[in-house]
């Protein structure tokens, strides 16, 4: 099991941008298992939507793209390459994401090559499906980002 | 494998992954481009993944002629094999 502060030696990402509290399970370069309690303190609950709290889906798919970013990564970490996402196919929101709940998170690689890397995920809270979906990301050079 | 073998592979690859419908895409339809298909460049990381996974090619950095059509990923698949 890692915790936050584990995790904060594993990604770049930082409050409020932060997905993932906690990974239950990690092997490196295939699966992991990880959690995200959503508070109404989160601040994306101001606007999305007053009075009625949802999680929005693309933070949603954020979540399942941080936790595969540490299955990616966990082997080190090149300073030059950036991990970044390049598509997101067939999500589907099954049932709405609410203050209070806690998102069980498991992603497992399904395709690697050249390269990117894809991912099946799925979301559940309290064991029933959420969310599931497929993620692909790839490697650019941090430069080229920059760099146009 | 045959290229003939190897271009039913691609072409099966890009119409159920990519998305692209049988019946618009021969051997020697433009894949790239304002006359093609309308793939785009996250289309030809996609492609050159499956190529790698499929005949452990890697075609990063390899020029764009090569990714004219099938015809000629074929062809580069057959020379570098």
């Amino acid at each position: 099991m890692m915790n936050i502060n584990e995790i904060n030696r594993r990604i770049k990402q930082r409050p409020p941008f932060q997905m993932i509290d906690r990974v239950t399970e990690l092997v490196p370069g295939e699966s992991a298992a990880g959690l995200k309690c959503v508070s109404v303190n989160e601040p994306h609950f101001l606007g999305h939507f007053p009075e009625s709290p949802i999680m929005p889906g693309v933070l949603i798919i954020e979540s399942c793209a941080q936790l595969c970013s540490m299955v990616i990564e966990s082997g080190g970490d090149d300073g030059s390459k950036l991990y970044v996402l390049l598509k997101v196919d067939g999500f589907k929101f099954v049932k709405a994401v609410i203050p209070g709940d806690r998102l069980e998170i498991s992603v497992k690689k399904t395709r690697a090559g050249g390269s990117i890397f894809s991912f099946d995920a799925e979301v559940r809270v309290d064991g029933a499906v959420h969310a599931k979906g497929s993620l692909t990301f790839t490697t650019v050079d941090r430069d080229s980002v920059y760099n146009r | 494998m045959t290229e003939n073998e190897i271009k039913a592979k691609l072409k099966e690859f890009i119409c159920s992954t990519l998305g692209v419908e049988p019946d618009v895409l021969d051997y020697d339809t433009e894949l790239f481009g304002e006359n093609a298909i309308g793939l785009d460049s996250v289309d030809s990381l996609e492609i050159i993944a499956f190529v790698d996974g499929e005949y452990g090619i890697d075609m990063t950095g390899v020029g764009k002629e090569h990714f004219f059509n099938i015809d000629s990923i074929a062809a580069y698949i057959t020379e570098n094999k």
